[in-house]
């Protein structure tokens, strides 16, 4: 009975009961979380059960290595971005094996970047790596339109230089970059909004603002953000070294206020100066605990796909394209630890996967007729779970007096007029 | 029938001895399977229907079905229902007293940037089988829409607990229980046969849930076809 099984190695321990091998004398609890493993995988790409979200930011790309083996040696802490070796899409033209470009080291960077073109814009990335765990691309859109697949000949056809031009992102290709890879049709030329971080680039959101904080700015700019590690907890405008104390052992924002900024004020060198509010004027639930929602931030990325977890990264979806995917769902390295990400419903057809494939296997617990039975089940189990996604059962309301639903009556002449008769 | 009388009936053919004289089959055994066995019915036919709030939010599109149904099924927790839902039924909005229309993402793209027209939700999409998507988007915070959700019933512990569909459909739980056992005991030829018993049964309640309005047609003079 599928009562509270949450991992798949409850689901191995109790097919083993149910398949009266508690001791695994016949089939091996390693054969079994090897259907588990298989079983699980297999329902969720048949029925299409896991559906994942993930922006292709039309920002600048961010990286920090240069070759595969420095990944590694990174020292516990150091932020990791991605790894390039060129700084223009129009390398590829004359090499090969290159990595898609990138123009700066550090989220904050972007505010620096110069205009390289005169186009107004840094170059924006137009190839783009797919989610790892996506193995169908559902829908794109950009600035929340949906745009249109195409492939690589149609874009040609339609546009020569279809690699290289620059504008707003209408039609998307997945052939012609690699197996792993979205192109964008145009390359973007406008950075998609973003909410400016000035300190940090990992890690959990530690304040939301306060009355007043103390930033670094740079001579001769002036610019309004955030600074994470800066709390004023008592929103009296003076930033003690209590609160430093406390945001530097823990991570989390006690209190949010709402603030709302109309001026900053720069004086040569680092200044007290009234921050704006990263959710200035938006609506604020609650006034203590961790940040759960950002106004913008899609549910599906808190952590763990739903539900937990504390905002990491929030993109926008202003100018920016968004990618909605069929998913293969989390790894499960450890079968004691992964949780299920499915209904527990749905849970109980990898049960039947499982049954089939252990009678299924040759040796003692071979039975062919038992097998056809359970992959039977599973097979009408993926068949549900797939009718479930169409347009749900309408809701029947009672309704008197005409026997059939439906439009008007079709219009009839009051005689026979020009037929002949007889007909 | 309650589980008492569910089970002496799987015992019956089980040629099995009753209460400690039990030899293979425990009565916790038959339980589990008569249990399983609602499981099953309950999903292949979506016969229980409970209704669950979901509070909105500003700006929100989409919402973890999850994490919203988590709380309303913790009262059954103890039954084992915990994430029992399996699909959205319908969808009623209080506000404007009219039941959302059930859309494909194919159906709302049809209107350019609807994740970002405000205003009191009018259709509902389900993406994956735990998201539900709203349009137009909630404007407002607080507000509330009923969810009629198909869901795992509660297990029959008690003695007297009773199955909650109608009681001509009871002996197919009888069925895919003995069905369940005799495969746990690799008797493969009676598993079919009792599979296939279950089988009809499904279908019957299947048909009774999907057909449970009946409208008596009505002679309409003049007008011929609708």
């Amino acid at each position: 009975m599928l009562s509270a099984a949450r991992t798949l190695n409850d689901l191995v321990e109790e097919v083993a009961y149910e398949l009266g091998d508690a001791e695994n004398a016949i089939w091996s609890r390693a054969s079994l979380q090897r259907h588990a493993r298989r079983g699980y995988a297999q329902l969720v790409t048949d029925a299409e059960l896991i559906w994942g979200v993930d922006y292709l930011p039309d920002l600048p790309r961010i990286a920090n290595y240069t070759a595969a083996f420095e990944r590694d040696m990174f020292a516990p802490g150091q932020p990791v971005a991605n790894r390039f070796n060129t700084t223009y899409g129009g390398e590829e033209e004359f090499a090969s094996a290159l990595t898609a470009p990138a123009q700066c080291t550090a989220f904050f960077e972007l505010e620096f970047l110069d205009m390289i073109d005169g186009a107004g814009t840094p170059p924006l990335p137009a190839v783009c790596e797919l989610p790892s765990d996506a193995y169908r691309v559902a829908r794109v859109t950009h600035d929340a339109r949906r745009i249109s697949p195409a492939t690589r000949s149609e874009l040609q056809a339609t546009d020569f230089r279809y690699r290289t031009t620059r504008g707003p992102v209408v039609a998307f290709a997945l052939d012609g970059d690699g197996i792993s890879s979205l192109r964008k049709y145009r390359t973007p030329s406008t950075l998609a909004a973003y909410y400016r971080v000035s300190v940090g680039s990992f890690g959990t959101l530690r304040a939301s603002g306060g009355a007043a904080a103390t930033l670094e700015i740079p001579s001769g700019t002036v610019t309004g953000g955030m600074r994470i590690d800066e709390f004023d907890s008592a929103a009296d405008g003076a930033i003690t070294s209590a609160d430093r104390a406390r945001l530097a052992l823990f991570g989390f924002a006690p209190r949010v206020t709402t603030v709302t900024v109309t001026t900053v004020e720069y004086t040569e060198g680092p200044a007290a100066l009234t921050v704006l509010d990263l959710f200035s004027g938006m609506e604020i639930i609650g006034s203590f605990g961790v940040l759960r929602r950002a106004p913008g931030l899609h549910p599906i990325h808190l952590a763990g796909r739903g539900g937990f977890g504390i905002p990491r990264r929030i993109h926008l979806s202003s100018n920016n394209t968004r990618i909605e995917y069929w998913g293969r769902g989390e790894t499960p390295d450890d079968l004691d630890v992964h949780r299920i990400e499915i209904p527990r419903a749905y849970a109980r057809y990898i049960k039947h996967y499982m049954k089939w494939h252990a009678f299924d296997s040759d040796g003692d617990g071979h039975s062919a007729k038992l097998a056809d039975l359970y992959r039977g089940r599973y097979a009408a189990g993926v068949a549900r779970a797939a009718s479930r996604r169409s347009i749900s059962r309408r809701v029947m309301i009672a309704g008197s007096g005409s026997a059939r639903g439906g439009g008007l009556s079709r219009p009839r002449l009051p005689w026979q007029y020009g037929q002949r008769r007889g007909r | 029938m309650n589980l008492t009388q569910l089970r002496a009936e799987v015992q019956a053919v089980m040629d099995e001895d009753t209460g400690s004289s039990a030899v293979f089959w425990q009565e916790d055994d038959i339980d589990a399977a008569i249990n399983d066995a609602l499981d099953e019915i309950s999903d292949a036919t979506g016969w229980y229907e409970t209704r669950v709030p979901l509070p909105l939010l500003r700006g929100t599109v989409y919402y973890d079905l999850f994490a919203h149904c988590s709380p309303a099924f913790a009262s059954l927790e103890a039954a084992g229902a915990e994430d029992g839902f399996i699909s959205v039924a319908a969808v009623w909005n209080p506000v404007t007293s009219a039941w959302l229309t059930g859309s494909s993402i194919d159906m709302l793209d049809a209107c350019s940037r609807w994740e970002r027209n405000e205003g009191q939700p009018e259709r509902y999409v389900i993406r994956g089988c735990r998201w539900l998507g709203l349009s137009p988007v909630p404007a407002t915070s607080g507000e509330y829409l009923d969810l009629w959700l198909t869901a795992s019933p509660p297990h029959l512990l008690e003695e007297s607990d009773i199955p909650g569909f109608p009681e001509e459909y009871h002996y197919g739980l009888v069925e895919l229980a003995r069905c369940e056992l005799f495969a746990q005991d690799h008797e493969a030829a009676k598993a079919m046969k009792y599979w296939e018993r279950y089988m009809a049964y499904e279908s019957k309640l299947r048909h009774f849930v999907e057909n449970r309005l009946e409208r008596s047609r009505t002679f309409i003079a003049g007008g011929a076809h609708a």
